[in-house]
């Protein structure tokens, strides 16, 4: 069996028990014999999670090299960053209020991996080109996906927020607290990533900084964010206030996300 | 800081935990966020005012002459140095309390992230990339120009704030600066000492130093941008006219390094109306798959190999008529055998003679074919830079197999296909009537992305014709910009052998396209052809099945991949065959249709060696790799491009562009890199421990 196929199947196994722990993260925030429903969520989105990053393993593992040059083979880092997002908010903050949604989004994303796999058929070995072949390249690969997935999660997190605070107040403080320990979380590791990537620029281009895209994109959300841990955890903006704030970054995410790749660098 | 400090003034050195619901009661005299904010676009305005009147004083300035005369001008200029004297004294009153509002910074971060954002979306990388008049705009707007539509005016704004290029733009400049102050006296007035502060001072002080370290780099470095041409005079680094350079730099020789062509195995039924399906094979390591019963294992994987047709006497499906041909000459002698239909050139041709072999039932058919003009020799497309140095070139099948043949431009890295060709009159996209005379017409190939990802329907036009030029059509973005030749002219002589009905054969010599001469043949008759070459037809075989395999031994015009896959079926028979992808076709095996594709791969290792050559003469040679840095007596020495060494031929390249740089401020920059990295998440993470606490606070 080819390693495409083995990426094919794990995704889509991946992809199969993100759904399930989504779908059962819905009956853990509200029903009654929660630890069972959380118990299953919880291992579902461990299991879907493991067999994503192992997925995304064969796939840096074939190329021989990050696979950050397109979008279609970052979907392979994207997922399991998610899902660590969510068990990080899920631990932090014991709220499963945003379980389905960004389960359900990972496991999108796991899905959409395994389709363009399967359709661009097997794995074939492709160093990067030259100047993108140097230490940095995996840094940056794997500190910005990690950032995006959990910085993703803290987004869905904050719209999950803004959906629960209004009936239940007390399951409300808990996705915000959550939404907020993920941005903690994962704003230090987007700097990571653009610190990353002015070191891989400084080695190709010989400039720490030159405003592409990519690096426009990703200042854009790291200000935002640090606007609202600024007004949300220090200048104590109100707690739903702030959260629009988050839950907007969606879109800058989204943006930063389709930049990220290095195909046109 | 100031907010956090009115919040909780019982723990000045630890930011206080933030409240569980609501805001703060208002405190007299805090900067709100919407005086933050209107405080944040002030700036921001401000700074945007200065740089158009700065950028646009010279021209004000003899407009104003010329007109009203200069005392209003001075007027107005005097009214508006009173007023922001007023503002920034009114700022400065309580600049304290503006620089270390964590509201203030929060506005300045968000009018900062909607100014970025505006470029992103407007600037020429964005989606809303600016198209159409405001594109040709200036910063000024022409008296009497209307913009309709609204998404211009806001490029036009967009222009005006300088946003398209963020690092030019004195707003994003202005905020970037109120930003560091902040931090600057975040650190000053709060004196952040102790181990729960750490982080505090190490991601503000490093963010400080990072933005110190760029601007003094930005000030007090040097960028040199030399394009060296091989034996050209050496470049002086730095170029000054009142001092002597640190050294000279000139180019010795450039060397690339190609990457082995990437093949991916297709399969399909030939029933089937589906798509081939690529298998996943990697045929590096030999892999084995089972699929649809069938086991496919690769054999053999060949990176460049010199194919040669050859047939199996083996009459069944897909069994076609094949003759033996004996070539002889000053070069030797060799035996080639070619099927119906076949054609052997460019570096397949034995002994460099084109050959193709056609059968016809008709004998008016086949005298037609005798006197038919066809080049035998491949086409050569030429993909050129737009600066005019090659890029690319790739050789396509000419005559009856360049329709659906497939061209691989590597250096370029796009697969394409010609979906038809045809020859018409210059100008004209008709194809020549039949009968019409075809001196002066060009040859027309359409041709389209093919291939994982390739744009759908996207189908181009390239004419031969002898010049260059940008194709027309939907070109696929990897050749936007370029311009392609399709060069006709054959440089190899040919021969086609036609066989007429009750088994007459005819010999064609062909030159430059056009048939010199005519011989009747029969099987065991030799003729004289062209640089003294004789060619025998040694036998006539009925029914033979045509396939390529690797041509024994080494040779130097070894260019093709080619695979040896083995399929065995359930019943235990097994099949082993040889394709070489974009050359043979698909290859039958129990109903199954087995063919190859070339992938296009990445650019390959490219590196310049570079001279240099101080005051009292050479100092060594150096090797500048591409995306590795090279130092040299404080300089920093980058590879940015090398022209022209994207040529098949391997030739050396026409010009390496080296960005040479000495910044000052790069460890500096450095230095604050590593302290942002440490006290960022130390900062944010220490805040992480107390979210549980206040969770269990909040139920």
């Amino acid at each position: 069996m080819g390693s495409c196929d083995l990426r094919v199947i794990l995704l889509s196994a991946g992809a199969g028990l993100l759904t399930m722990g989504g779908a059962l993260a819905v009956p853990a925030a509200i029903v009654k014999w929660r630890p069972l429903w959380r118990r299953a969520s919880r291992w579902s989105a461990v299991v879907g999670g493991l067999a994503c990053a192992s997925a995304c393993a064969i796939q840096w593992w074939g190329l021989e090299r990050p696979p950050v040059m397109s979008l279609s083979e970052s979907l392979f880092l994207l997922a399991p960053a998610m899902v660590l997002g969510y068990l990080f908010i899920e631990g932090l903050s014991k709220s499963r209020e945003g379980g389905a949604p960004i389960l359900l989004a990972a496991a999108g994303t796991a899905l959409l991996g395994a389709v363009t796999a399967a359709s661009q058929g097997p794995l074939l070995a492709d160093p990067p080109p030259p100047g993108l072949d140097n230490l940095w390249l995996p840094v940056y690969a794997a500190a910005t996906f990690l950032a995006l997935g959990i910085l993703g999660a803290a987004g869905l997190q904050a719209a999950a927020f803004l959906m629960v605070e209004r009936v239940s107040p007390a399951r409300g403080e808990r996705a915000g607290r959550g939404a907020l320990g993920a941005v903690c979380l994962g704003l230090p590791v987007l700097i990571w990533s653009m610190l990353a990537a002015a070191g891989w620029a400084q080695e190709v281009r010989g400039t720490l900084w030159g405003w592409s895209s990519r690096e426009v994109w990703t200042l854009v959300l790291f200000l935002v964010l640090s606007a609202y841990v600024c007004l949300r955890h220090v200048a104590h903006w109100p707690e739903r206030r702030s959260t629009w704030l988050l839950a907007a970054s969606v879109v800058l995410w989204a943006a930063a996300l389709v930049h990220a790749p290095l195909a046109g660098a | 800081m100031n907010d956090a400090a009115q919040g909780d003034r019982t723990n000045e050195t630890s930011l206080p935990l933030p409240p569980l619901t609501g805001g703060h009661k208002p405190v007299r005299g805090r900067v709100t966020f919407p005086l933050a904010c209107a405080t944040a676009v002030c700036v921001a305005l401000a700074a945007l005012v200065l740089q158009n009147l700065w950028e646009n004083f010279r021209p004000l300035l003899d407009e104003a002459r010329e007109g009203t005369g200069l005392v209003p001008m001075v007027a107005l200029c005097g009214a508006a140095l009173v007023a922001a004297l007023v503002v920034a004294g009114l700022l400065l009153r309580r600049i304290k309390r503006l620089l270390t509002s964590l509201r203030m910074t929060g506005a300045a971060l968000l009018t900062l992230a909607l100014l970025l954002t505006a470029g992103g979306l407007v600037g020429p990388q964005g989606p809303l990339a600016l198209t159409g008049p405001a594109a040709e705009a200036k910063s000024r707007p022409r008296k009497g120009e209307s913009r309709k539509a609204g998404g211009d005016k806001a490029a036009a704004l967009v222009r005006v704030a300088h946003l398209e290029d963020p690092g030019s733009s004195w707003a994003v400049l202005a905020l970037a600066g109120f930003l560091a102050l902040g931090s600057a006296a975040g650190i000053l007035w709060r004196r952040p000492v102790g181990g729960r502060e750490f982080g505090f001072l190490a991601a503000h002080l490093g963010l400080l130093i990072l933005l110190g370290g760029l601007v003094a780099g930005h000030i007090l470095g040097q960028t040199v941008y030399a394009r060296l041409i091989p034996g050209a005079t050496p470049t002086a680094v730095p170029l000054r006219p009142d001092r002597e350079p640190d050294f000279r730099l000139r180019l010795v020789r450039t060397e690339t390094e190609r990457r082995p062509p990437a093949v991916r195995i297709l399969a399909t039924r030939k029933d089937a109306e589906a798509p081939p399906r690529a298998l996943p094979l990697d045929v590096r390591s030999r892999a084995s798959i089972v699929w649809q019963d069938l086991g496919v294992s690769v054999v053999d994987f060949r990176e460049s190999a010199v194919p040669e047709i050859y047939v199996e006497k083996t009459p069944g499906r897909g069994a076609v008529p094949a003759v033996k041909i004996a070539l002889s000459g000053p070069q030797g002698s060799q035996e080639v055998v070619l099927p119906v239909g076949g054609t052997l050139n460019g570096s397949s041709a034995p002994m460099g003679l084109a050959l193709a072999y056609e059968k016809y039932t008709e004998a008016q058919d086949a005298a037609s074919a005798c006197r038919r003009e066809e080049e035998l020799q491949p086409y050569r497309l030429t993909v050129l830079q737009p600066d005019g140095q090659p890029r690319d070139s790739v050789d396509i099948p000419a005559g009856r197999r360049c329709t659906g043949s497939q061209i691989l431009l590597a250096d370029v890295g796009v697969l394409l296909q010609v979906v038809r060709s045809f020859r018409a009159k210059p100008g004209s996209d008709a194809p020549l009537a039949p009968g019409e005379p075809a001196e002066d017409a060009e040859l027309v190939l359409e041709l389209a992305p093919t291939g994982p990802g390739a744009a759908p329907a996207a189908v181009f036009q390239v004419r031969s014709g002898g010049k260059a030029a940008e194709p027309s059509g939907k070109v696929p973005p990897e050749l936007s910009g370029m311009k392609l030749a399709l060069d006709t002219v054959p440089a190899q002589p040919g021969a086609r052998l036609v066989e007429g009905p009750a088994g007459t054969f005819a010999l064609v010599e062909i030159d430059d396209g056009a048939p010199v001469q005519s011989l009747p043949m029969s099987v065991g008759e030799e003729a004289k052809l062209a640089r003294g070459i004789r060619f025998k037809l040694v036998e006539s075989i009925p029914a033979a099945l045509a396939a390529y395999r690797p041509a024994a031994g080494p040779s130097p015009r070894a260019s093709q991949p080619a695979v040896q896959l083995e399929v065995r079926s359930t019943s235990g028979s097994s099949s082993k065959f040889w394709i070489f992808p974009g050359l043979s076709g698909p290859r039958d095996v129990g109903g199954v249709l087995f063919s190859a594709e070339l992938l296009p791969r990445a650019p390959e290792r490219k590196a310049a060696v570079l001279e240099v050559i101080g005051e009292n003469g050479p100092l060594g040679e150096h090797q500048l790799v591409m995306g590795r840095p090279l130092q040299l007596q404080g300089w920093r020495l980058n590879l940015s491009e090398l022209r022209g060494a994207d040529r098949p031929e391997g030739s050396q390249a026409t010009a390496a562009l080296v960005v040479i740089r000495r910044d000052p401020g790069l460890w500096p920059a450095y230095v604050g890199m590593i302290l942002l990295a440490i006290g960022a998440p130390w900062l944010l993470w220490t805040r992480l421990r107390r979210v549980p606490e206040m969770t269990r606070r909040g139920s």
